[in-house]
């Protein structure tokens, strides 16, 4: 799940690659995004010990202070969190737009 | 990359670029948990129904149609999407219809069901968004609203032709001096073959149904736990303080909807901590806030308040309750240090 996205097929393989994954339409169509019910399951699994549902709809609210109280920094991007929320909120992609953000501050 | 069709450079495929993770375990949705909690109160509906007839289906029918016509009424107001297909609205309606007494006429329930969704959940901004558990936010407002048709005499009417309501609540028995004669023993409370509202009668449906949402992890088990820890500690207490009061420990834990309630009402992910640590506070404040306001105040049931109560400091449980980051330095050490 921690894999980066290539957008051009000439990327090269190099010795490094462990895989390639390609998704189709069909694969995704399970992805639709509806309200975070505070489960608690994203907390659960984060093995940094963060709380993504705070962080990610912190980043939706541009609430960028709260996003530093809530260490945003030390997300490593894994995608536990997103892999189980049942509400399929995208976590890791809020959570990486907060981090941009504070990069680019 | 663009290329033509030709056998030697075939067309370049459509690619969708995006960060993962791209895939969603596909066990779990929130329509999932909600279908999890209407079967987990499969046994309580059916204690009902076996208890209080027919009246437990209409009282039921009356909540789980007004709730789902409300959510779709206060959604299309809100100007937001109507989502009944995640069933939140049922499982609302659901829980209201068995706190109802099974007397009540059938504009308690409507009235209920519209000041749950409106005001406990639209009001904020759908689902997800409240702080109050909507259910109880409607049954704290018809039981203040409708007192007459909600008090303690409208369970009782011997005519009725149901066996259960020629005798008082066990609770309401135990709250007036002379009623002490007709308090149930611990098992006719733990079946349900007691008056009282439609879903808290037996501990036992309530008991197999909460235990099955907390196997399917659609109900965090260390609230119901903690509730029920909470209430036999300040029972016992109570107990201690007073040793001629009419409640045991026993009954605290099997009369009245403390079951129905730390299983099915205080374990609403919405209205409750996110942090294990927080839903053990939460829940032995419920527990313990239970017990007193059945001891100390004019009410003889607690549960509507005692959620409401905590679910009220259910943000600041969160707020103490921040877990430390991986190697990280505490969140309110942290704060004082910045």
């Amino acid at each position: 799940m921690m894999g980066f996205a290539v957008g051009d097929l000439a990327a090269p393989i190099t010795k490094g690659t462990s895989g390639v994954t390609v998704l189709t339409a069909t694969d995704l169509a399970r992805s639709r995004e509806t309200a975070c019910v505070r489960c608690g399951r994203c907390i659960e699994v984060c093995p940094m010990g963060l709380v993504p549902t705070r962080l990610a709809l912190a980043v939706r609210a541009r609430a960028w202070e709260a996003t530093r109280r809530y260490s945003i920094h030390a997300c490593m991007e894994c995608g536990c969190c997103a892999w189980e929320c049942p509400a399929r909120i995208p976590l890791v992609q809020l959570i990486r737009v907060g981090k941009a953000h504070r990069a680019a501050a | 990359m663009a290329a033509s069709g030709t056998p030697l450079a075939p067309e370049a495929p459509r690619l969708h670029v995006a960060p993962g993770p791209h895939l969603v375990s596909a066990g779990r949705s929130t329509r999932g948990m909600m279908v999890d909690a209407l079967v987990g109160l499969a046994p309580v509906l059916t204690a009902a129904v076996l208890v209080f007839h027919e009246w437990a289906l209409l009282q039921l029918a009356l909540c789980l149609v007004s709730c789902a016509l409300f959510e779709a009424v206060f959604a299309r107001l809100g100007g937001r999407e109507v989502q009944l297909a995640d069933g939140s609205a049922l499982v609302t309606g659901a829980i209201l219809g068995m706190s109802l007494p099974w007397s009540v006429p059938w504009y308690v329930a409507v009235v209920a069901s519209a000041v749950a969704i409106g005001i406990g959940k639209a009001a904020y901004g759908g689902l997800g968004q409240n702080v109050f558990n909507p259910a109880m936010v409607g049954r704290a407002f018809v039981m203040v609203s409708f007192a007459s048709v909600m008090g303690a005499a409208s369970y009782v009417r011997p005519g009725a032709g149901l066996a259960v309501v020629t005798q008082a609540t066990p609770l309401t028995a135990a709250k007036e001096a002379a009623g002490a004669a007709d308090i149930p023993g611990l098992w006719p409370l733990f079946l349900g073959v007691t008056n009282g509202s439609l879903g808290e009668t037996s501990a036992l449906a309530c008991l197999v149904g909460g235990l099955w949402l907390c196997w399917r992890r659609s109900a965090a088990w260390r609230i119901p736990t903690a509730v029920f820890a909470g209430a036999a500690a300040a029972a016992a207490a109570a107990r201690l303080l007073d040793p001629s009061s009419a409640l045991g420990v026993g009954h605290h834990l099997l009369a009245g909807s403390l079951a129905f309630g730390a299983f099915f009402i205080a374990t609403d992910p919405v209205t409750s901590p996110l942090s294990h640590r927080g839903q053990w506070l939460f829940g032995a404040g419920i527990g313990v806030l239970v017990i007193v306001i059945r001891l100390l105040s004019n009410y003889p049931e607690g549960v509507v308040f005692a959620v409401l109560l905590m679910n009220a400091a259910v943000p600041l449980i969160d707020r103490a309750t921040v877990p430390t980051p991986l190697g990280g330095v505490p969140p309110a050490d942290r704060e004082a240090a910045s």
